[in-house]
This record gives structure tokens, C-alpha cells and sequence, in this order.
């Protein structure tokens, strides 16, 4: 009769005892189960709200601590305290990263179409009627740049130059960009500065254009370029069409009211960052000459101020973001959408906290207890050690035998725990949750929260997280119940067993007779 | 064989010091029945302590069978070469009497019968337990039926070496007579060597050999067992 064998024995035949034994372990572990499924449903709640989030990450400017330093500055060192932007070779390091599926490295300027006509913007009746020609009138733009009329109308850009540091933008694998022809810019045209474009297919139809054309895009107004004459040409791109683009991006009514023709998402043509940028930084230079009032222009003005990353995996966002935040400037910040997810969360973070403190209470108590009993139970389990220890039994079995007494009652209590826990946690859960979410609707301010990607970062409800909060006992949960019981009662053991290692079993026989 | 070779045993009390045994020096045969006598608080039951293991003398050798028994060999002797009866019996209360002799078996090194549980009925029959008291709970059980079982778990280990401490000091006469007899027949019929320490005149006479201890040491007294078994 091993020790196992002897330490079902004695729960068996002692079953008062091992009765309220169990039911000591059974209060404990509901306290813990329900403990633990609150914890681990707000857990999954809230990987389910971020799984439901884009899983968009971008860098961001922290304002806050910018601004508060731009303040602590004196007139002249203001005038060289920029705006903070992202190291291009992290950037580079970041888009290599696997879990990137795509990002908009991008930096955009205007330009003027030079010998086709930019897609005119379709506005409504109404308001081509009250139009009085002013400054975002597009078709003035359209047929002073085809008639080359020389009327002294003041020229305005009609198109949207988007300078790429990376072709794999966000818009094409997300579908909302497809190639009708030709290629995409490629990662070295980009890094040479190749003069070739990719334009929209309705620019492309309204010119009678295709892949392997030509086109001349002005980065400056005449009237601009009249202040440094002689370098009229540096002023012209002349790109190869590589790519056409199928876009059904179309500007919204409202935008149709007020938009200038730039604006128009057909009037986006995409080219190597490093040609316009080189090209402007020359005509920068020599407008300062002409005029040191424009401002000197630096190779690093050119850099993107944002990158917007589109990640494959939602649940891999805040593993990226914080990576990462950890080498930037301290004004940049990679941003997750994280005010709304914090909003979000609130509630269930709160739960949480409650919840783990319910269980390590609970469980520091249940150590104490358990450790009491055992010991005071080994105090009327003497003899029975003393005959054991007489015969040659082990210290060791003898412990053996206490600790499989202890498991095998923490082990009924907890099954038991495990269905009358997860009713409990069930509604009490979803009770204290809907209690949470009630206060975190009444102290929190709907203040704005700023993106430059709010195109990209979507809107998540907290009737949804809400939804997706669902206490319960899983499988995973039962495992850490188990072996959080089977800790209790490892330490529960150990002073009893140093009570037991101190036994002699001659004082304890020998001096009843 | 068991040798005891100038044992020294002692304990303070208060401001004393209180010598138990003196080089105490003895030699126990294999196959006897051996009873310790002495006046009370001469030492007795710790000496069979010191015997049986359960307790290690300040200095001194305690030899069995040609190997000494040190301190880092005392579980090795008790599950092995030992069993003990007590005068509470001391049986393990939430096991039936079959049981408290099984785990004896189960503890030990030495060579069991895999029908353990039939050689233990075996044994229990031989010390007048019938297989219906067997199994019955041991609070069941009378002081003298306990008593059997514990000389039944004693035997169960296969060892050659009984003790018992005042084995019958909680038993009447005639189940005292009982005892004696199952101690007489191990040593007589089955070779083992009985060591009892007891006050009772009863049992000491029945003995092969009488013991006394006193002033620390074991002195042999006159063969009154053989005069009056011949």
C-alpha cells in the first residue's frame, strides 16, 4: 500500500474531515474561478476589440511635450525647433519588418499640368452658378492651362504631386487601388529618382493616355518662375507614364462643394519622392537667392512627416507599436488608434484590476488557511506518522502522502468550483462590466482625438466590446485553476512538512507508555 | 545475532545530568525470547528505542547480524530487520487491521509474496484474527485483538527481530496469556528473536531469558523461564 493508495484511504474513511476539506478548497475556487473568468473574458474582450480595430499603425507627433518645449525656447532657437519626423532608416527598417503588410511613405505637393487637361471636378449646378471664380475654380485652371492664351489669370495647381519613399502603399493592397496598366513605381525608380509617373485611368482616358507616354507636370506657377527666369526649365518634369491606375475614389459632396481641382483624387499622380524633391530643392535654393525672404530650403524638409503602417495581423499592433516606440525622437509617438482602444478598455481594464486582486487575495488567503489546518491536523495525525516512521516509511512518503490528501480534495473542490464558478462569473461579470462601462460613459469627456489616418483608423463601439465580453470557464482557464490549486497546496504543505521532518517518531510512542 | 557494545545514553534535567545507560554492553541470540526488566525510569523503553532504532545512543555500536546499525542505516534497519509492538497498539485508525499488516509488506525491501494480501491473513490467522475481524475497521476491534494485528504487522516485513514495549499492559490476563504464547511460538517455532520490555512478572516468566536493567546496564538474571518451561 503506497502512499497514494494510503492517502485515498484516509480521505475516504475520514469523511467528515475530507468533506470540509473540499469544501474549504470548493468556496476558495469559486472565488478564484470567477476571479479568473472575469479577467479572461475582459482579456478577450479586448483582444476582440482590437482584432476589430484596423490594425493601422502610425507615427504621430506628441504634441503635448513639443509644444511645451517650443514654449521653454527663446525667439531665436524656435526658429530651428521643427516639427519631429521619422528617421528614414528605421523607417526602412520598419517596412522590411514581416508584419507589415503595406505603408504610405509618402509626401505630397501640387503641381500644374503642362499640356494635358487635369479631370475636372463635376460640381453641382447650384453651385456652378453662385461660382464666382474664385480662387478654387477649377475649370479656369483647365482651359487657361490647354489654351495657353497668355490672359493674366492667376494660375492655380490642379493636380496632387504624391512623392512615394516606398511603392507598397496602403491603397493597393487594401483594394481601394488597382493597376489598369503598366507597372507600379518601383522601389529603385524611387531611390534613383526616376522621372516616370503613375496617373489615375481617368486622367489617363480624359488625355488619351497610356503606359509608355509622356507627360510635363510644372512644379511652379509662371508668375512663380518669373522671379528666377532663367531656369524655366528646371521648373518642368517630364515623366513616363509607367502605370494607370483604376481608382473609384471620388470626392465626397460635400468635398464637391468646396474642393479645388488638386484635390480631385483623379488629379493624383504618383512619382519618385526623391525627383520632385531634388528638383524643388534646386528652385527652393535659387528663390531664396532671388529672394532671402523665402525661406532656405533643406534636404530633410522633403522627408515625410508621417508614415501610416498597415499591419497583416490586428492582434500584432501594440507588439509593433511599442517595439518601436522605443527608438523614437521623444516628440514622435507610434499610435494605434490607442485613445479609442484605451476608451474602449477602460471598463474591462477596471475589471481586470478587480478581478486579479479578488484572486490574489483570495489565494494568499487560502494558502493561510489551508497551511492552519494541515497543520493543526497533523497535530491529531501523530501517532499514525510515529507507526509510519516506526516501520521505515520516509519523511519524504509521509510528506508525499499529506501533499496527495491536500491535491486530491483541491482538485473535487476545484471541478466543482469550475461549473458553479462560471455561472457565478457569468452574471456577476457582465453585472460588474455593465456597472463599468455606465461610469466610464458619465466621466469621460468625448474630446477630439486628432489622426492623420482617419481614413484608416475605424470606428469601434462600445455596445461592441461590450457584445464581445462573455464570462465563462475555457479550458485555458481550467489549467491555470489547476495548477494555481496544485501550488496552494505545495505551499500549504510546506510547514507541515517541516513539522513532519522535525518528527521523532520515539517521543511520539514511546512516551505515551 | 544483536549486540549492543558499551552504550551511553543520558539527559539534563534542569542543572542534572541523568545517565540512562553506563556502557551498557549485551548480547541478544538469535531464535530467543528475550524480556527487559527493571524498576521504573531505570531506562527500559529507551533502551528499546535505541534497540529498535527509533533512537540513536550518545555512544556505543549497535551490531545486527554483523552490520552496525548507524545512524544513516536507521529507516534501511526498521523497514527491514525490525517490527515493534506497542502497548497503545498504534495502528493506523482509518485502515482495517488487513491493511495495517499489508503496509508493513509494502514498505519493506525485503522479498514478499506478490499475494500479499493472503500471507497477510496468513499471519493474522496465526495470531487468532479471523478474516471478518480482519477487515473490520480498528475501532472495532478490542485492546487485545489490536494488539494481535500489531504483532502481525510486526511479522509482516519478514524480519528476524521483535520488540514490544509493555505489549500486554493494556490487556487482561487472559488475552496476556494469549500474547505470550504467540511470542514463545515465534521464537520457538519460527526462530525469531523477541525482545519485550514489561513489568508484568507473567510474561518475564515465560521468557527464555530475563533481562534486568539497572544502574545503566543489562545484567542477565537467573534462567527462570527454562525452569519453568522443563
Amino acid at each position: 500500500m503506497n502512499f497514494i493508495q494510503r492517502a485515498f484511504r484516509h480521505l475516504t474513511r475520514s469523511k467528515t474531515k475530507s468533506l470540509l476539506l473540499t469544501l474549504t478548497f470548493f468556496l476558495i475556487a469559486n472565488f478564484v474561478v470567477v476571479g479568473f473568468s472575469i479577467s479572461s473574458a475582459a482579456a478577450e474582450a479586448k483582444t476582440e476589440t482590437r482584432r476589430k480595430m484596423n490594425p493601422v499603425v502610425e507615427f504621430t507627433m506628441d504634441f503635448d511635450a513639443w509644444y511645451e518645449k517650443y514654449m521653454s525656447l527663446d525667439q531665436e532657437e524656435r526658429k530651428t525647433f521643427a516639427y519631429p519626423k521619422p528617421d528614414p532608416e528605421l523607417v526602412k527598417k520598419m517596412l522590411a519588418d514581416s508584419r507589415v503588410k503595406s505603408a504610405d511613405w509618402t509626401r505630397s505637393t501640387m503641381g500644374y499640368a503642362d499640356g494635358f487637361a487635369p479631370v475636372e471636378i463635376q460640381r453641382p449646378q447650384k453651385e456652378e452658378d453662385e461660382d464666382d471664380g474664385g480662387m478654387f475654380s477649377g475649370s479656369i485652371v483647365v482651359s487657361e492651362t490647354l489654351s495657353g492664351s497668355g490672359q493674366k489669370t492667376e494660375q492655380k495647381p490642379n493636380l496632387t504631386l504624391l512623392g512615394l519613399l516606398s511603392p507598397q502603399m496602403n491603397k493597393l493592397t487594401d483594394g481601394t487601388w488597382s493597376l489598369a496598366q503598366g507597372r507600379m513605381i518601383t522601389q529603385e525608380e524611387i531611390e534613383n529618382g526616376s522621372p516616370v509617373a503613375v496617373i489615375d485611368k481617368r486622367l489617363a482616358e480624359a488625355n488619351n493616355l497610356s503606359v509608355g507616354d509622356f507627360i510635363k507636370i510644372k512644379l511652379y506657377s509662371d508668375e512663380e518662375m518669373n522671379a528666377i527666369a532663367d531656369t524655366q526649365n528646371d521648373n518642368v518634369l517630364d515623366l513616363e507614364i509607367v502605370g494607370i491606375l483604376d481608382s473609384a475614389e471620388e470626392l465626397s459632396s460635400e468635398e464637391l462643394q468646396w474642393a479645388s481641382e488638386y484635390s480631385h483624387p483623379a488629379n493624383q499622380v504618383l512619382v519618385p519622392l526623391p525627383l520632385y524633391a531634388q528638383r524643388d530643392l534646386a528652385l527652393m535654393t535659387l528663390f531664396h537667392q532671388a529672394n532671402p525672404k523665402v525661406m532656405e530650403a533643406k534636404p530633410e524638409d522633403y522627408d515625410p512627416s508621417s508614415v501610416v503602417f498597415v499591419l497583416n495581423d490586428p492582434l500584432e499592433v501594440d507588439a509593433f507599436r511599442d517595439q518601436y516606440n522605443q527608438n523614437l525622437d521623444e516628440y514622435l509617438i507610434m499610435d494605434a488608434n490607442d485613445e479609442m482602444y484605451r476608451r474602449l478598455s477602460k471598463p474591462l481594464d477596471t475589471l481586470t484590476v478587480f478581478s486579479d486582486l479578488i484572486v490574489a487575495v483570495v489565494l494568499i488567503n487560502a494558502v493561510v488557511i489551508i497551511t492552519l489546518v494541515s497543520a493543526l491536523t497533523l497535530k491529531t495525525r501523530e501517532t499514525e506518522i510515529g507507526v509510519l516512521l516506526s516501520i521505515g516509511v520516509s519523511k519524504v512518503k509521509i510528506v508525499g502522502q499529506l501533499f496527495t490528501e491536500l491535491l486530491i480534495t483541491a482538485m473535487i473542490g476545484f471541478v466543482l468550483a469550475s461549473v458553479s464558478g462560471s455561472m457565478i462569473a457569468g452574471n456577476v461579470g457582465e453585472k460588474a462590466l455593465a456597472m463599468q462601462v455606465q461610469e466610464n460613459q458619465t466621466s469621460e469627456s468625448a474630446g477630439f482625438v486628432y489622426s492623420s489616418s482617419e481614413s484608416l483608423f475605424n470606428e469601434v463601439s462600445q455596445e461592441e466590446v461590450t457584445a464581445s465580453y462573455h464570462a465563462g470557464v475555457d479550458a485555458g482557464i481550467l489549467i491555470q485553476i489547476f495548477i494555481l490549486g496544485v501550488g496552494v497546496v505545495f505551499i500549504s504543505t510546506l510547514i507541515p512538512s517541516m513539522m513532519v521532518l522535525r518528527f521523532n517518531p520515539k517521543k511520539i510512542l514511546m512516551s505515551q507508555n | 545475532m544483536l549486540k549492543l557494545v558499551n552504550l551511553n545514553y543520558g539527559y539534563t534535567d534542569g542543572a542534572n545530568r541523568r545517565s540512562i545507560l553506563k556502557d551498557c554492553s549485551y548480547t541478544f541470540e538469535d531464535g530467543r525470547f528475550y524480556t527487559i526488566l527493571g524498576p521504573s525510569g531505570s531506562g527500559k523503553t529507551t533502551l528499546l528505542s535505541i534497540l529498535a532504532g527509533l533512537d540513536s545512543a550518545e555512544s556505543g555500536e549497535v551490531w545486527y547480524n554483523g552490520e552496525q546499525i548507524t545512524a544513516n542505516r536507521l529507516y534501511h534497519y526498521r523497514r527491514n530487520q525490525i517490527g515493534i509492538v506497542f502497548q497503545q497498539y498504534n495502528l493506523i485508525n482509518y485502515l482495517t487491521g488487513i491493511e495495517n499488516v499489508e503496509l508493513a509488506m509494502t514498505e519493506t525491501d525485503n522479498a514478499v509474496p506478490k499475494n500479499r494480501r493472503e500471507i497477510a491473513y496468513a499471519l493474522l490467522e496465526k495470531v487468532g484474527i479471523v478474516r471478518s475481524k480482519a477487515e473490520r475497521p480498528i475501532s472495532k476491534l478490542s485492546g487485545g485483538e489490536q494488539q494481535r494485528i500489531a504483532i502481525a504487522r510486526a511479522l509482516a516485513a519478514n524480519v528476524d527481530l521483535i520488540f514490544a514495549d509493555e505489549p500486554t499492559g493494556n490487556l487482561d490476563t487472559a488475552t496476556e496469556q494469549e500474547i505470550i504464547r504467540i511470542f514463545r511460538q515465534l521464537a520457538e517455532e519460527f526462530g525469531k528473536t523477541v525482545i519485550v520490555v514489561t513489568h508484568s512478572e507473567t510474561v518475564s516468566q515465560f521468557s527464555d531469558e530475563r533481562v534486568l536493567l539497572e544502574n545503566g546496564q543489562l545484567r542477565r538474571l537467573s534462567p527462570a523461564a527454562e525452569a519453568i518451561t522443563a
